[in-house]
């Protein structure tokens, strides 16, 4: 098991698109959990979705952010 | 002499491991104890215990006194023992349905309920106990263990008290420790299998 | 990605889901992943075991067998040493699971999460227990790693990198359940954290799962999910509709996160079927239903009663190679899954399983190899724990508590001794609920009277008691309970129902319906009440009364299968077989195992002259063991037109039967001298 998986992201298919379109939530002002970078950017639950694919991704965010 | 290692007697209660502190002590063994428990019909000379080892893990202060000297720790509780010092370890053996008569007679005396489970359950969980302290004890390089069967102890113990010496240190007196063994404090014995 | 040679089957467990939460989502085209799935295959009911806990329900999904042979009977259990209790070990698990089946026939199963799977088994594959799952992030360091709860022991420091923290989840992850997030005070209400807590642990699992499905070659991958319970039992109450005991506000913020819950379930679901092919069998299931309308319990009493918040039916979906497409399942339950499985895989369903195989899932027909059992055989490969470790806790707690009684062992403290005992009778009296209607019911007498010899007065025990004796057929024992103990008793209206089971079982139905009636005018309203005065009012011929009986308890309970069997019978008197004939599909469809309703059934198709249908049913009846004699008559009669042979050997059975036996006893016996009269032998 690795847990820096280099297997990108897994495809944005068009059931991906909708299940993101569907679930994706502006960030409200004033909130300070975290932000979102970008509304292009694949939504945060979905990466929680996509499994350890999306956790790679969620971590290498958290490293551009800083 | 101060020996480098402390002398642990276990096995199950009523297997036996107070006659084997007696012959420890006979032999010139000194035993760490508290003489807290007083004898009684189920140990007319005694119980040889220290009640701080009762409390396993929550108490292991008494380790600090106990190098050179022989000490009685219970099956159960020598897995909570530290394995940053040397011990060895007389590790009684008896046949468990004498061990459950036994440990019932003593209740019985005492006014106590048994466990609510019949004697084959109850020997079952034992034996499972002592499978795993038994594997416990094999992967532990810093105890050697001689196990002992009561019943050899009884008929040949000479013989026991030999081997048990020797795996001591040989300073003990054989004699003395043979002597200690009297057969009338062995009241709840099974006929001896028929060769 | 390696891969294990032979058939595959991805099992997916989804704790206390329920369609009637996701048939709306399908249908609003919100859980797309789980659509497609049922387009391709089977979905069905999937009836739970009594009584509802998942320890012991996920314990038999994984063995096939009732909590009486797989030893697991609720939650917690003492310590090996007593000194008080933890989670349920799988050093308590009596049987084998199908994971050590797979093992012992060289198939590798990768296992996540599975309820009791602490100590993790050397299986042949890969363990990652639940306790791995619940040990909290922040308290591990590199030595602290659960290690004895992965299997094999070198993955223990990888998974635990897997792990999601709730710290980690950014807003975005929240407001999909939680769109109003910036108005919550997060130092008032701790409710968005709980959230944030759950959706981090199933997180993991997918994270973990998603790992090991492509990195380790598997047979079986299973997968167990406890979101979608552990959010219900926090936010289940603010689904809408609004219950009256929800305030306004908290309704307003919180009404989208079963939702939200769900439709995250159906996302990872996507993603893990990207990383199975056409060939790999996939089987989603639930352990139960969760209330999510209006038989929720009110908020805050649903906390102190979690079991109460569980419906009978959780869901079962299946797609795969040789999987009919499009079609429905009908009478599973959960204890098939294993045996299903096993049949998939080509391996035999041990006789001692309690379950059967889905056999009509399959489009081309399968006829699955039995064996007696998997116990006992093939053992040293089966991934289980030695025999030493492996041991009933209640005898381990009841031998230390003799060693402490010998003065032994120090005594733990009064209330650690306290939280033992009462942890052993409370897994006793789960194991004794799990026997009650079962073949195996007289098992449970002992095991009441020790609680009893407990506590003399323990109203529950004496009424279930007497219900026992009263299936057994001890009627004068059960009514000395009942006369003894009534007086004294709180629960007038349970009183009254067990007086009336006696009645009943004395063959006085009047009695019984009086007893009914005092027990309906206490306030009962149970639709097992309705059920008992629908059958007192079949039995005194009363078929108009039955029906409403019958209907009142549907009201309560639309998925009622013994309501639904009772108007089955009320139409067959009424000369209505074609609505008999659709009530009595509707019961076996959510029971299969209810042989009185299979035998409806065919009475009611053979009104109906479809003689083959009616000839399936009453099989089914005979083969469950129901009326021997009244269904080899039926059959000899349908089938002696279509087949003389088979009506011939039902004729046959049925002579037979009613022949007075010949006792080997009497065969053996010495005669008397000739001069006394010899034992007659009858012919």
């Amino acid at each position: 098991m690795d847990s820096h998986n280099q297997k990108q992201p897994a495809p944005t298919n068009s059931v991906n698109a909708e299940i993101q379109g569907c679930l994706y939530a502006k960030t409200p002002p004033g909130i300070t959990v975290g932000v979102l970078t970008s509304p292009t950017e694949v939504s945060p639950l979905s990466l929680l979705a996509a499994g350890i694919v999306g956790l790679a991704e969620r971590c290498a965010r958290r490293g551009r952010k800083q | 002499m101060q020996k480098n290692f402390i002398t642990i007697v276990s096995g199950l209660p009523r297997s036996g491991t107070s006659l084997m502190m007696q012959m420890l002590q006979a032999g010139g063994m000194e035993l760490l104890t508290d003489g807290r428990r007083s004898p009684d019909e189920n140990n007319p000379r005694g119980y040889f215990e220290l009640e701080a080892v009762k409390h396993g893990r929550n108490d292991l202060s008494w380790l600090a006194q106990a190098d050179g000297k022989a000490v009685k720790v219970i099956h159960l509780l020598l897995t909570n023992l530290p394995t940053d010092r040397k011990y060895r370890v007389v590790f009684m053996n008896r046949d468990l349905q004498e061990v459950i008569k036994s440990q019932r007679a003593m209740l019985k005396q005492q006014g106590q309920a048994s466990a609510a489970l019949a004697d084959s359950a109850l020997a079952g969980v034992f034996e499972k106990q002592l499978a795993t302290v038994r594997h416990w004890l094999a992967e532990q390089s810093d105890f050697s263990v001689l196990y002992v069967n009561h019943r050899e102890v009884i008929d040949h113990p000479f013989m026991a008290a030999e081997q048990i010496n020797a795996v001591l240190g040989g300073d003990l007196s054989v004699n003395n420790m043979a002597a200690v063994v009297a057969p009338l404090l062995y009241r709840q014995r099974n006929p001896a299998p028929a060769k | 990605m390696p891969q294990a040679p032979g058939k595959k089957i991805l099992l997916i467990g989804w704790d206390a889901a329920d369609w009637e939460v996701i048939d709306p989502l399908l249908q609003a085209g919100q859980m797309p992943a789980l659509a497609q799935m049922i387009k391709g295959g089977l979905r069905g009911n999937l009836a739970t075991l009594q009584p509802v806990l998942s320890p012991m329900l996920w314990t038999s999904i994984a063995t096939g067998k009732r909590a009486e042979k797989h030893g697991i009977y609720g939650f917690t259990e003492p310590l090996p040493d007593a000194s008080g209790i933890g989670p349920v070990r799988s050093t308590s698990r009596k049987c084998k699971a199908v994971w050590n089946i797979l093992s012992q026939s060289g198939l590798k199963s990768n296992i996540i999460g599975w309820f009791a799977s602490s100590p993790a088994e050397p299986i042949n594959g890969v363990m990652i227990s639940d306790q791995f799952l619940h040990r909290p992030i922040q308290n591990d360091s590199a030595g602290e790693i659960l290690t004895n709860a992965v299997h094999p022991r070198a993955l223990a420091k990888p998974a635990a990198d897997l792990r999601v923290s709730t710290e980690s989840l950014v807003a975005g992850d929240l407001l999909p359940f939680i769109p109003k997030l910036a108005e919550i005070d997060l130092k008032q209400d701790d409710r968005p954290l709980k959230l944030a807590r759950r959706l981090a642990r199933t997180a993991t699992v997918q994270a973990m799962a998603t790992a090991l499905i492509q990195s380790e070659p598997w047979n079986l991958m299973g997968v167990y999910f406890d979101g979608i319970d552990q959010f219900a039992h926090e936010f289940m109450p603010y689904h809408p509709p609004r219950m009256d005991s929800v305030p306004e506000r908290d309704f307003e913020l919180y009404q989208d996160v079963m939702r939200g819950c769900y439709r995250f379930h159906d996302m990872m679901l996507h993603t893990l079927l990207q990383y199975v092919d056409e060939e790999t069998t996939v089987m989603l299931i639930s352990d139960h239903g969760y209330e999510s309308g209006r038989r929720r319990p009110p908020l805050n009493q649903g906390k102190e009663d979690p079991e109460g918040c569980h419906r009978p039916f959780g869901i079962v979906c299946l797609k795969g190679p040789n999987i009919k497409k499009d079609d429905r399942l009908y009478g599973a339950s959960i204890l098939d899954v294993t045996p299903t499985i096993l049949t998939l895989l080509g391996l035999p369903v041990g006789s001692d399983m309690d379950g059967r195989p889905w056999l009509e899932a399959f489009e081309k027909p399968v006829k699955p190899e039995r064996i007696f059992s998997w116990e006992g055989v093939g053992d040293e490969a089966a991934g289980l724990h030695t025999e030493h470790t492996r041991q009933d806790p209640a005898e381990a707690a009841a031998a230390i508590e003799q060693l402490v009684a010998l003065g032994y062992i120090a005594p733990p403290s009064e209330d650690a001794r306290k939280t033992v005992q009462d942890t052993i009778r409370y897994n006793k009296t789960n194991l004794i609920r799990s026997l009650l209607g079962t073949p195996q019911e007289a098992k449970a007498i002992p095991l009441l009277e020790e609680l009893l010899t407990e506590k003399q007065d323990n109203e529950w025990c004496l009424l279930t008691l007497a219900r026992c004796q009263i299936r057994q057929g001890k009627l004068p024992e059960a009514r000395s309970v009942l006369e003894k103990s009534a007086p004294a008793m709180q629960q007038e209206g349970q009183v009254q129902l067990v007086f009336a089971e006696l009645a009943f079982a004395e063959e006085k139905p009047a009695d019984a319906l009086k007893y009914l009636q005092a027990a309906e005018r206490s306030g009962g309203s149970h639709p097992a009440l309705f059920n008992q005065i629908g059958r007192a009012y079949l039995v005194l011929k009363r078929w108009d009364e039955a029906g409403s009986a019958f209907q009142k308890s549907l009201e309560i309970e639309p998925d009622n299968p013994a309501a639904l069997d009772g108007l089955a019978r009320v139409h067959l008197e009424n000369g209505e077989p074609d609505l008999a004939v659709e009530k009595s599909l509707q019961a076996v469809g959510l029971i299969h195992y209810f042989p009185e309703a299979h035998y409806h059934l065919g009475l009611g198709l053979e009104r109906l002259d479809k003689a083959s249908e009616a000839i399936l049913a009453y099989e089914t009846a005979l083969n469950m063991g129901y009326r021997k004699n009244l269904l080899h008559s039926h059959l000899a009669k349908l089938y002696r037109p279509i087949n003389p042979q088979k009506a011939a050997r039902h004729q046959k059975l049925l002579i037979n039967s009613q022949r007075p036996r010949i006792y080997r006893a009497d065969i053996n016996s010495k005669f008397p001298a000739p001069e006394s009269s010899a034992p007659k032998i009858q012919a």
